[in-house]
């Protein structure tokens, strides 16, 4: 079997482009890696495909700078080279291309927490009073409702593990680890303000609650746009 | 639990301003306020709202990005889902051919599905165009591509949510409201709604048409006498020219203007054929490229209205068309390619294409694929190539049940040809099959309809005759009918529609049939949809007043099943005492003054009816690759 070379991509989107779902940006991925014309590793059988795997879903409407996925080339070019190679829909951007090591688990697996930026629409909304009063609490029940499933309660305090709170603006660092996770929209629905902010995904996170970093951390020989 | 660090750990700052932000990758963003004219606040919040809200986004790869002061803006409006619109080829070709001007800069949407309309309404947010989201009405020219009869209703409710008057006659100014489209080879029912038709292929008369409007746009733009120039240009037919008289018993007496002549590119290697195409994010119905490898159809499958309206047969030479694949894959990225045509396994090197297509994508692993072969080019070399190992579904249209009936309606497929396909393809590995009927067909008998049934079984036969290690897990044959709707242009133009009842009767009968055989299922078109289909196929004017009638009673979107609303239309046809019967049940004499006598498609009105006679003795007629029939296009034809 010959070598592949695992590599990963971060990238973002804004504008209406967030409105995409997760399902046409893989789509849109494959086409776009395709039309750069990389040596890239398909998948075995009758329909072969590129095996792209993303750090995380995209959610409808939810703009990002610090989103990932990764996928393997049969050559191990330049990232610099593979970075300028791939022309994206207007409103994506790819931003930075680097290798990943072989033994590294997927960056799926590797994903812990995400960090966002709420940009409120007014300076008093309701939504921005609310954070207050749940960062000073100790519990926040919130209610999530699943499509065919009956609907459950759970604590969303822990799920918090960071905040900054400004002006007209606020950076949430939230858990992203499976059954723990806490979306964004989910959480300014409970305070009472859905669609009083913009929604940016700052990055997505690795390691632990209290030292957490950048997935692009995973990278080597990174190059930037 | 674990602490609130205020600002330790998070390496972002916060922003300094609130609202609009930059573009986040300091990218050379667009600058929408310059030319936003809808709300967009507005629209972006209830997008969240809808399904599939990516529908009404734009910015597909290879979407066209200019400047908007230009003296043109088209909006191409397609009456019909994005999915769908997406999917057609004949306005990419027309909407990539139409940015190759300098002066005129096209744009394009698709009808928003009732959720999103219904919150458009809600929040005054007007139909507008995905590229720079500029409200319908401000465009010079709209328009409407009429493929199909049940999109009537969808376009009129698309000219409503564009804040447009649907009759032409009250429409003052700009807007123009176009058409142009298979159904124009009857535009009579919709005459009252747009301003001009564009009759036959665009690829010529369309740059003509902008030609003519530029000039009229920049001295101060007149309707009426831009319309009457117009209608200089051979193929544009201008409806409120015309005047129509009827006879006592309802059919035409006297249609007063001139006779207007289908458009027919001559060359399809010179003819425009877009480098790129918009790669849509949300999944259009043909999520591939398009290869289009020659217009028109020489078989002369009695029923079949593509088959003569698109005539003749001009094929691309296998050079232009190794050329647009290589371009088209190149600027889409597509992992797949099929190859366009009425009968592609006619195509007079199709086994020299399809080799090298394959030879040349393989390796780049992009498929290729020939969704119209007929039964008889199936075991060709070419075919096989196409289908290797790993082609589990197959699909055949024996169109009827009997010999008898496939040679009244001139399929020249025989049924050993039909079993020998069937069984190389359980050889090859497959499993399921798809097969398409029609009922209703001209003269059709009790024995012909039981003639689908049997064959069926012969089919599912086939099947288990094969020894039991070469079939490759269970059967399912999935049989389908339609109904078939005599259309103009055809020999059978003049026929008429079999009843409501019989075609429920006959529904009925293969339904009881077929639900005995296990691994077979059945599914039949609905009757009245094809009903209605045939009203509109060969309808005159007096049509429009029913149009606006169902639009007004809630008819939209009549060919998606969840919408379709018979009521409407019910009570459209009451309230008017229109009679169904004398448009869709009637035969016509061939004196009758058929209402689109003066939509010249260039097949002959002769040719037509020694076919439909000849379809009565069940008498077929070769394909013109054999003989040529005369079917008015000799000599003209690339064949």
């Amino acid at each position: 079997m010959n070598e592949i070379y695992r590599i990963g991509l971060r990238f973002g989107r804004e504008g209406m482009t967030r409105f995409n779902s997760h399902l046409d940006i893989h789509r849109m991925f494959g086409r776009a890696l395709r039309r750069a014309g990389l040596p890239l590793v398909y998948s075995q059988g009758f329909n072969p495909h590129i095996e792209l795997s993303f750090a995380q879903a995209l959610a409808v409407g939810l703009a990002t700078k610090g989103d990932y996925l990764e996928f393997a080339l049969t050559e191990k070019l330049a990232p610099q080279a593979v970075l300028d190679a791939i022309e994206m829909p207007e409103g994506f951007c790819v931003t930075a291309a680097g290798y990943l090591d072989k033994r590294q688990k997927k960056l799926m697996a590797a994903v812990t927490q995400a960090v966002y930026e709420l940009r409120w629409h007014c300076a008093d909304c309701e939504a921005k009073k609310a954070l207050d009063s749940f960062v000073a609490a100790d519990s926040f029940i919130m209610t999530k409702k699943k499509q065919g499933k009956p609907a459950r309660q759970f604590d969303a305090r822990p799920r918090l593990l960071e905040v900054k709170l400004g002006a007209n603006a606020a950076l949430v660092r939230l858990s992203l680890d499976g059954e723990s996770s806490l979306s964004p929209f989910d959480l300014l629905a409970a305070l009472g303000g859905a669609g009083e902010a913009d929604i940016l995904r700052l990055d997505l996170m690795t390691g632990s609650i209290n030292e957490p970093s950048s997935l692009e951390t995973l990278f080597m020989q990174t190059a930037h746009k | 639990m674990t602490e609130i660090n205020i600002g330790d750990i998070i390496p972002f700052s916060l922003p300094d301003g609130s609202g609009g932000r930059d573009s986040i990758f300091a990218l050379p963003a667009i600058d929408q306020e310059e030319f936003c004219l809808i709300d967009m606040a507005a629209l972006e919040s209830i997008l969240p709202e809808v399904e599939k809200p990516a529908r009404y986004t734009g910015g597909e790869l290879n979407m066209c990005k200019k400047a908007t002061d230009v003296p043109i803006r088209f909006l191409f409006a397609f009456p019909d889902v994005y999915e769908v619109g997406m999917s057609h080829l004949g306005t990419s070709i027309l909407y990539h051919m139409t940015n190759e001007r300098e002066d005129t800069y096209a744009e394009h949407t698709c009808m928003p599905f009732a959720d999103m309309a219904a919150k458009m309404c809600e929040n005054n947010i007007p139909l507008y165009s995905l590229e720079t989201f500029t409200p319908a009405a401000e465009f010079d020219i709209i328009g409407v591509n009429l493929s199909y009869e049940m999109c009537y209703t969808t376009a009129l409710n698309m000219l409503s949510l564009a804040g447009l008057s649907m009759n032409a006659a009250e429409r003052d100014g700009l807007p123009l409201v176009i058409a142009g489209g298979a159904c124009t080879c009857n535009p009579e029912p919709v005459a009252d709604f747009f301003d001009l038709f564009v009759i036959g292929e665009g690829e010529e008369v369309n740059n003509e048409l902008l030609d003519l409007f530029r000039v009229h746009k920049q001295r101060g733009f007149d309707k009426q006498a831009f319309l009457r120039e117009a209608s200089e240009i051979e193929g544009i037919y201008v409806p409120s020219l015309y005047t129509i008289e009827y006879n006592h018993d309802g059919t035409v007496s006297r249609i007063d203007g001139k006779i207007v002549k289908r458009r027919i590119v001559s060359n399809m290697d010179t003819a425009y054929f877009p480098g790129k195409i918009m790669v849509p994010f949300v999944r259009p119905v043909h999520d591939r490229v398009t290869l289009e490898i020659f217009r028109g159809c020489s078989r002369g499958c009695r029923f079949c209205q593509a088959g003569f309206i698109y005539r003749p047969v001009r094929e691309k030479s296998a050079e232009t068309l190794f050329k647009q694949a290589r371009e088209l894959t190149r600027s889409t990225g597509y992992e797949e390619m099929s190859l366009s045509s009425l009968s592609s396994g006619d195509y007079s090197h199709i086994d020299e294409l399809v080799c090298g297509l394959v030879n040349e994508y393989a390796p780049q692993r992009i498929s290729v694929s020939l969704p119209s072969l007929r039964v008889d080019s199936f075991e060709r070399d070419y075919a096989k190539k196409l289908q290797g190992a790993k082609k589990s579904s197959f699909t055949f249209a024996p169109e009827a049940g009997t010999q008898r009936m496939r040679d009244v309606i001139n399929k020249n497929v025989t049924e050993e040809q039909i079993m020998s396909a069937v069984r190389s393809a359980f050889e090859s590995g497959a499993t399921t099959i798809k097969l398409y009927f029609m009922l209703g067909l001209p003269g059709e008998t009790t024995e012909d309809v039981e003639g689908i049934a049997d064959l069926v079984k012969k089919i599912r036969s086939a099947f288990y005759e094969l020894p039991k290690e070469k079939r490759r897990g269970r059967l399912m044959l999935h049989v389908s009918t339609s109904c078939f709707v005599p259309k103009p242009n055809t020999p059978f133009q003049w026929v008429a529609m079999d009843t409501a009842d019989s075609l429920r009767e006959k529904v009925h009968y293969l339904r009881e049939e077929l639900r005995k055989l296990s691994g077979v299922k059945y599914n039949w078109h609905e009757i009245y949809l094809s009903i209605l289909e045939a009203v509109f196929a060969r309808g005159d004017r007096r049509l429009c007043e029913l149009l606006r009638r169902a639009v007004a009673n809630g008819a939209i979107f009549d060919s998606w099943q969840e919408y379709f609303r018979p009521e409407a239309w019910e009570n459209a046809f009451a309230e008017m005492g229109l009679d169904k019967d004398f448009y869709a049940f009637r035969e016509r004499g061939y004196d009758e003054t058929l209402p689109w006598s003066h939509i010249d498609s260039q097949i002959s009105g002769e040719y037509l009816m020694r076919e439909n006679e000849a379809a009565k003795r069940a008498e077929t007629t070769p394909d013109c690759r054999e003989a040529c029939n005369g079917c008015g296009l000799e000599g003209r034809c690339g064949i």
